[in-house]
């Protein structure tokens, strides 16, 4: 009985608690994004920025801002300047404070920085948060280098790196379209010492392997890891993995996967290694990226070790 | 307290039967604690002895049969109330965290005070460490003292718990082998506590291993065996070579204590009984 | 007046070990006012208590908005989550200790943590599969991982309760093989979890039960603070039924403690104070099991000054902790669920090692 009154007080306290606290949470919400949109037209004096994720990271640096960027998460790693600023922890787990201290006056962030109370913490601090959404196609790239800009005043700078994004990409659209052959592509993505994970459907890997002119060789929704049995009943003419994932793992571990060898790809040693930053991002490399992986795709120079080349 | 009345019949069993796990433990047992009196209870190793302590304890219900205290059945009475008229002394009490001895005989005064401790009850704890003489292990850590001072520091303990009777109202103190760690003159010391509690109305039942210990301070013996009560009645009337035999399979000689007039019981010299190997084969 | 004296003299008297009290909570409020000053932002101390003043109405000079804002909206909330996780846990695990008569209870024991670690991997990555986590955030908001967490901690602890519970009667033996069962099970089902999670799912999953107080802001500090405050004078009102308990259950019902009561009522207010700190912070291992420890060691098992002693020890251990976490890699922070582990372990085999002797398990 008497746990049973514990257990009602407890709920009971909580409702009221939360109901109390509902309000002015949203209240200082609405009160910061009136801050946030002053300070975004104010474009004049040189911002300080701090970005969160790899490729906001190297739009902001694409569209010259490098200098004004004072801070940065651990997952931007290009261009090779960005890794001696300041580090506040991984996007998905950033410290309010941490962030505070670099006294930015914008934070530029991608899809699933948080969590959810930093972020709001330092939005009522008065500090502008801008996050995008991730791309899912090529137009959806360009357009989150045009909304980067568009928040940090560089909209000018945003043309020229469209224009290149697209003669890039045009570029290896050209190529693709040149083959006649669809070839199967596996993307491996290596996470940990002992698991790998093949991309399916509506990811990032398959976006970048059908624009190459492949055929992305599992049709299952997001990531699974890879069994030998799929492995040889997928069929992949190339393996697609990113350059750390091959590099942690080793070439030779890789042909040495199980069931590998009864595959088009084991049989010819066709591997596709890549920045994982460039292939993945759907940044301001997306072009070059698409262009790497559509050359070795289609024209390999050196079939037996694609892996030298960079 | 007060409905427990002046001329309640004591702690009492009747036709008590107890199972645990299929297994029958106790059978048909009749048996009561008077109030001012010490009872023994005695018997073979298995026998059900301390099964029959913890029942009356509280601790084990009936699986047949009846158990009381006065007028009022066992299970009627609340566990906080029996706490304040009745303790328990354990064979074996483990204890693995630091506690100061003092500390250890103040938790008998918590069925008294609900946990605020009144300066009366660490004047009654340190009155019952003179009187279980271990007045100078107060400051000692219970994990460190000996298995012998240990039983001691309990059974202070249970004296908290229950003495001083002042109000004369019966009590009980149930003692599971209270003697097994200690020496002669502290097991002797124990018994003589004990059997002056009941100078204060309170009611004593030990199980013991060691007969002469019961015929020396009981006023009351029960003999068990299998379960079964096998005898009861004063040390005299139960302690004779026959009744010794069937209980414990076993010849003794029963002769007089020269002082006391208590019967002392030796073992029959040389004559191994029932445990006789058979050398036969 | 006469009356007022009276409660006050019981309530001092009823507190064991007042110097060591004192000594903690006096360390506690040194190590609280150290933590404002200290972080990312620099903050000097004159500044702190300028700031501080001017929130309760006696500043002199006009603070500086942005340390003004850090200090109150973002330190302060997080030094008094800490303190209310910090002694949660810390009572919980010497509550545990004594149900379990055994000093190396954990409140992880019971199944809480894994069972709240559980709920927490189902909303991150089942939840994507039903549309569950859409589901649970257009529900709970931001809201959804912590009260995941609660339900599935206090499920866990039910069930392990309910196995180990027959005709009214709790078998400790019981709860603590049912309680292992349990963890390993909420293992494996957080390792499945953890399988089919993609990275970011996975990421998250990991940051959780690395622990942290980065969530911390006043309206979870007041949603929490109810569980902990109703969980620490429930188990102080039970605090000499515990040291009664610690004689064993039979003598503990002899000297007249209802005794599955007391540890119906222990078990399921530790799950409840647990429960609402993981769901919030994450697991945050160690403390529960070294500041209790700590404290028998200094002045003995009574709970009158155990339990005080946890609260503020424990509350002390977690901001210590925290200011560590949020500090040594600045900008960016550590889990803090590393840093107690991190730190507990080493000074929990010193004290081990210092004590071999007396302890005898």
């Amino acid at each position: 009985m008497q746990v049973k009154t514990i257990v009602t007080w407890m709920f009971l306290l909580i409702v009221l608690g939360s109901v109390a606290c509902e309000r002015p949470v949203e209240h200082e919400n609405k009160d910061s994004k009136m801050v946030s949109e002053h300070v975004a037209v104010d474009v004049e004096k040189p911002q300080r920025i701090v970005a969160l994720g790899g490729p906001i990271t190297e739009i902001v640096y694409a569209l010259g801002a490098g200098e004004e960027v004072v801070g940065a998460d651990i997952t931007s790693t290009y261009p090779e300047s960005v890794t001696a600023l300041p580090r506040v922890g991984m996007f998905r787990s950033i410290a309010a404070e941490g962030v505070l201290s670099l006294t930015p006056t914008m934070v530029l962030g991608i899809e699933g920085v948080g969590p959810d109370t930093s972020v709001e913490q330092i939005r009522a601090a008065g500090i502008d948060v801008e996050i995008f959404d991730e791309p899912q196609t090529f137009e959806q790239a360009k357009q989150r280098v045009e909304l980067v800009a568009k928040a940090i005043g560089r909209t000018k700078e945003a043309e020229s790196v469209i224009e290149t994004m697209r003669s890039e990409y045009d570029q290896a659209i050209a190529v693709a379209g040149k083959s006649s052959v669809q070839p199967r592509v596996l993307f491996l993505y290596a996470r940990g010492a002992n698991t790998l994970l093949v991309g399916g459907k509506n990811t990032t890997a398959e976006t970048m392997i059908t624009l190459a002119g492949g055929l992305n060789a599992v049709d299952f929704e997001g990531f699974k890891p890879l069994s030998p049995e799929g492995l040889i009943a997928a069929k992949p003419d190339v393996l697609l993995m990113a350059e750390k994932g091959v590099e942690s793992l080793g070439v030779d571990a890789i042909w040495q996967l199980n069931g590998l060898d009864q595959t088009p790809a084991g049989r010819n040693r066709r591997l596709i290694a890549i920045d994982d930053a460039k292939l993945l991002g759907m940044g301001p490399r997306f072009g070059s990226a698409l262009i790497e992986v559509t050359t070795q795709l289609h024209e390999p120079k050196d079939a037996g070790n694609a892996v030298g080349e960079r | 307290m007060t409905v427990l009345a002046m001329d309640s019949p004591g702690l009492w069993a009747e036709n008590l039967h107890i199972k645990q796990g299929g297994k029958t433990i106790l059978q048909d047992v009749n048996l009561r604690v008077s109030p001012g009196k010490v009872t023994a209870l005695v018997g073979p190793s298995g026998a059900g002895k301390s099964t029959l302590l913890r029942a009356l304890a509280g601790e084990i219900k009936p699986s047949s049969g009846k158990l009381g205290m006065g007028p009022h059945q066992l299970g009627e009475i609340s566990i906080g109330k029996l706490a304040k008229i009745r303790a328990v002394l354990p064979q074996d009490s483990s204890l693995h965290f630091p506690f100061k001895a003092l500390d250890v005989v103040l938790m008998g005064r918590a069925p008294h005070n609900a946990g605020m401790e009144r300066p009366l009850d660490t004047e009654i704890a340190r009155k019952a460490m003179v009187f279980a003489r271990i007045s100078h292990l107060e400051d000692r850590d219970f994990e460190t003292l000996s298995g012998g001072e240990r039983q001691r520091v309990h059974f202070a303990r249970t004296l908290a718990q229950i003495w001083p009777n002042s109000s004369r109202v019966p009590m009980y103190l149930l003692l599971d082998e209270p003697t097994a760690h200690l020496d002669m003159a502290f097991a002797q010391a124990l018994m003589q506590c004990a059997a002056y509690l009941t100078t204060s109305n309170i009611g004593v039942l030990g199980v013991f291993h060691d007969l002469n210990l019961a015929a020396q301070y009981a006023d009351h013996i029960v003999i068990l065996r299998d379960g079964r009560v096998l005898a009861t009645g004063s040390p005299s009337d139960v302690f004779q070579p026959e009744l010794l035999r069937e209980a414990f399979g076993w010849n003794a000689i029963i002769i007089q204590h020269p002082t006391t007039g208590r019967p002392v019981v030796l073992s029959a010299e040389g004559d191994m009984g029932d445990f006789a190997p058979d050398l036969s084969a | 007046m006469f009356a007022k004296l009276k409660i006050r003299q019981i309530a001092a008297s009823s507190l064991r070990n007042p110097a060591y009290l004192n000594g903690i909570a006096l360390v506690l409020v040194a190590l609280i006012i150290v933590s404002l000053g200290a972080g990312a932002v620099k903050i000097s101390p004159a500044q702190v208590l300028g700031v501080l003043l001017k929130s309760i109405g006696l500043g002199v000079a006009e603070p500086d908005l942005a340390h003004s804002y850090v200090l109150m909206s973002i330190r302060l909330p997080r030094i008094a989550f800490a303190l209310l996780i910090g002694s949660s846990l810390a009572v919980a695990g010497a509550c545990l200790q004594s149900v379990y008569r055994n000093p190396l209870a954990d409140p992880a024991l019971i199944g809480v943590s894994s069972g709240a670690a559980v709920g927490v991997a189902l909303t991150l990555v089942a939840g994507s599969f039903f549309g569950g986590t859409a589901f649970a955030r257009a529900f709970f908001g931001i809201w959804s991982i912590p009260v995941a967490g609660f339900l599935g901690g206090l499920a866990a602890t039910m069930i392990v309760f309910r196995l180990a519970t027959r005709n009214g009667r709790t078998d400790v033996a019981t709860m603590l093989l049912a309680g292992i069962a349990i963890n390993a099970f909420c293992g494996a089902l957080i390792g499945l979890m953890s399988y089919l999670a993609d990275d970011a799912q996975l990421r998250d999953l990991t940051m959780w039960t690395l622990g942290s107080l980065s969530g911390a802001n006043w309206t979870t500090v007041l949603t929490l603070t109810p569980f902990v405050l109703v969980g620490l004078v429930v188990l102080w009102r039970n605090a000499h039924a515990l040291n009664v308990l610690l004689l064993g259950e039979a003598e503990a019902f002899h000297l007249g403690t209802d005794v599955d009561r007391l540890k119906r009522r222990v078990v399921i207010t530790a799950a409840l104070m647990v429960g609402a700190g993981v769901g919030f912070a994450g697991v945050i291992g160690f403390v529960g099991l070294v500041v209790p420890h700590i404290l028998r060691l200094v002045a003995g098992a009574e709970h009158r000054f155990v339990l005080p002693g946890s609260a503020l020890l424990g509350a002390l251990m977690l901001v210590a902790a925290d200011l560590v976490a949020r500090t040594i890699a600045a900008p960016a922070e550590i889990p803090i669920g590393v840093i107690t582990a991190l730190l507990g372990a080493p000074f929990f085999i010193w004290l081990l090692l210092r004590n071999r002797n007396k302890w005898r398990l």
